[in-house]
């Protein structure tokens, strides 16, 4: 399934948000971005879109208490989305009637009365023209026991190891919203997925299971693709550890590696065992004419803060390494990062403005803006419309410009300097060619 | 901020047209919403568009914005907000043409409501060299003011107002300034040389000031103060 379009109503900052997703060619597939500054509401629209994939009663389980969710001032809010299903990988439950090729599912946010505290947190009651209720979130998307429909989300504090108990409850549960714990709640961790590595190990032991052993030589050979810095790579999985060996054939347990790479480890094996899970491990993977091994199945991936603890270089890489190995998924991500909003693809950058600029919207980028965007270096971006900085220098530094111009102008009137204006002056002078590449009489 | 030519007359049609609305503005019990209502309804209107277009001519090539002569793409300001003087919205006097980033910043920090934007330098309308100068890094520089022993107040707020060396604006025009400095230079060579004539040297200065990339800098080296900075100034006595 894919997400063609989300609308929110006044859910928190946002009184009414309408955005579609849909790219050229009707594709859905690929790197759709959201950026803005902390507290534009990145968060919300992800949470928002989460909680309408996985239904009222999942969701109601994850969000906790639902309050915060209505706009100040409102009585409800409401989030739904126009998810397009797969006929070849999504399935109903129960009998009915099946939807065309996209559907409707929604969740609301309600006081009862204006004076009560807590709202009622429910699915959005959608009816045909006879007035009967059409039930496809319900025995799609929302049903537990439905085959297909995989989403999941990671929050930006998603790690490997340190869950807290409760939050470990939710994770090794195998509801729908065991694969979002980590975007609702900064306590949990994805260590499940190493276990469930090493569960599968260990049966690949005990009988000679082809598929699974295959699987796990899917896993190893995925995720030494090019992925991890310095070639590094699974080298063995053992009932206790999964260790990983770098180019020197240093080898460590998977646990034991540096912040970035156990995010990005745990949030890509996270994936592949959710997928694994909904389609079956021999609908895994597909080498492509390339002969490179990739992960076939379509569905919603949703990351917070992707770049969290990624050196630039990562933050560069991995949106390019997500979309070729995971050419199917719909990944909605959101950044402060220049290089991942850089990878966005074509209708997939939004631009969310700070609470504080009132008189802008949350909005697609235009055409030009996002061709600016994809063909420019990070320092463009960063200046420009997604970002906004008006300079990339520090406090410090802009400071120091304005004193030079304030004493450049006073030599340019004539007027003289006094002795400590004048040293200041000869110093600056030497010092804007730190700041701006160069005398002021180089060329080009 | 470039020099800019004067501000043409309007056509009479036109003038009484906006004075027309200027008077249902000033008319009106609620002025400031009949204003923004109004003027919104102009913008897209087609007997405005001459309004438009001779701001467009103004601008000149590449209709830059006017204050900071940047890429972005621009529109109409108002000068002096409508929000504070309605009874302007619809004066041709009170327009500028601006882009997005200057705008901004002239709406955020100069709320609308309290502020009718008096500190800030009219392009259009003053002579920014008495205010600016562009120094040899391409810092657009308020003038000291002698007499008050400070910068000009007027200049300095402007400015700040709409971060008039933003990044992205000080990186083009430093570029362009190293451009035009290099370009002078080589031409200055080739006349010297005799391997370029006078008038082909002066037809090279003409495409120069033509030129839309951030047209500030050809406009204070080519035709304002900075044609007393060398190589400009070597070069504008040689031909
Ligand atoms: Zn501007």
């Amino acid at each position: 399934m894919y997400i063609k379009s989300i609308h929110l109503e006044n859910v928190r900052s946002f009184p009414e948000l309408q955005f579609d997703f849909e790219r050229p060619g009707g594709r859905f597939a690929g790197w759709t971005v959201f950026v803005g500054g902390n507290s534009s509401g990145k968060s919300t629209i992800l949470r928002s879109a989460a909680l309408a994939l996985i239904g009222p009663e999942a969701g109601g389980r994850l969000a906790g208490s639902p309050t915060g969710w209505i706009q100040k001032g409102q009585t409800k809010a409401s989030v739904v989305l126009k998810v397009k299903w797969d006929r070849e990988y999504d399935g109903f439950k129960q009998a009915g009637k099946n939807p065309g090729d996209s559907f409707e599912a929604g969740v609301r946010w309600f006081l009862e009365k204006k004076t009560d505290e807590i709202p009622e947190f429910k699915g959005v009651d959608k009816r045909n023209a006879n007035d009967t209720r059409i039930k496809s979130a319900e025995r799609g998307p929302w049903s537990p026991n439905s085959f297909g429909w995989f989403s999941a989300g990671y929050g930006p504090m998603r790690r490997l190891t340190g869950s807290s108990s409760e939050a470990m409850r939710y994770s090794s549960s195998k509801e729908l919203e065991s694969r979002y714990v980590t975007l609702f709640r900064e306590d949990a961790a994805l260590s499940e997925s190493e276990e469930w590595l090493r569960r599968m190990h260990a049966r690949t032991l005990e009988s000679s299971s082809s598929e699974i052993g295959r699987m796990l030589e899917g896993v190893k050979e995925l995720l030494g693709d090019g992925l991890l810095p310095h070639g590094m790579k699974i080298s063995r999985i053992t009932v206790d550890h999964v260790f990983v060996e770098d180019a020197k054939e240093v080898e460590l347990p998977m646990r034991d590696i540096s912040d970035g790479c156990r995010s990005i480890y745990a949030t890509i094996l996270d994936l592949i065992h959710g997928l694994c899970e909904v389609y079956g491990a021999n609908k895994l993977f597909e080498r492509t004419s390339e002969g490179k091994l990739v992960v076939a199945c379509p569905g919603v991936v949703i990351i917070d803060e992707i770049e969290a603890h990624l050196h630039p270089s990562w933050q560069r890489d991995i949106p390019e390494w997500l979309k070729v190995h995971f050419p199917k998924i719909q990944f909605l991500v959101s950044t402060h990062s220049p290089l991942i909003a850089q990878a966005a693809d074509e209708n997939g950058l939004f631009i969310l403005p700070l609470q504080s600029d009132e008189d802008q919207v949350a909005r697609p980028a235009t055409d030009a803006e996002y061709e600016r965007i994809r063909w420019g270096t990070a320092h463009k971006t960063i200046l420009g419309v997604a970002f906004g900085l008006k300079t990339t220098r520090t406090r410090w530094a802009t400071q120091k410009l304005k004193r030079w111009q304030e004493l450049n102008a006073k030599h340019h009137e004539g007027i003289r300097l006094a002795a400590s204006e004048k040293r200041e002056f000869v110093q600056l002078q030497k010092q804007m060619e730190l700041a701006f590449d160069g005398a002021p009489v180089d060329a080009l | 901020m470039r020099t800019l030519p004067s501000r043409k007359p309007l056509g009479e049609k036109l003038l009484s047209k906006l004075a027309a609305e200027t008077a249902a503005i000033t008319g009106s019990a609620d002025a400031k919403t009949e204003a923004a209502t109004r003027y919104g309804r102009a913008r897209k209107a087609k007997w405005f568009e001459p309004v438009v277009k001779t701001l467009c001519e103004l601008a000149g090539p590449g209709r830059r914005c006017m204050f900071c002569s940047g890429s972005e793409s621009s529109d109409v300001e108002h000068y002096r907000p409508k929000a504070v003087h309605p009874e302007l919205a619809m004066e041709w006097e009170n327009y500028l043409w601006s882009c997005t980033p200057c705008n901004r910043g002239k709406s955020n920090r100069f709320p609308p409501e309290t502020e009718d934007g008096g500190l800030l330098i009219n392009p259009l309308d003053e002579n920014v060299w008495d205010f600016f100068f562009i120094d040899d890094y391409g810092l657009l520089t308020p003038r000291f003011d002698s007499e008050a022993g400070v910068p000009d107040e007027r200049a300095v707020s402007t400015r700040d107002l709409l971060s008039l060396n933003r990044e992205a604006v000080h990186e083009s025009r430093l570029m362009r300034l190293r451009n035009l400095r290099q370009q002078v230079t080589d031409t200055f060579g080739l006349l010297k040389q005799r391997k370029l004539s006078k008038g082909e040297a002066r037809e090279r200065l003409e495409t120069w000031k033509l030129e839309p990339w951030q047209p500030d800098v050809a406009s204070y080296f080519l035709s304002g103060p900075g044609k007393d900075r060398s190589p400009f100034k070597e070069f504008l006595a040689a031909i």
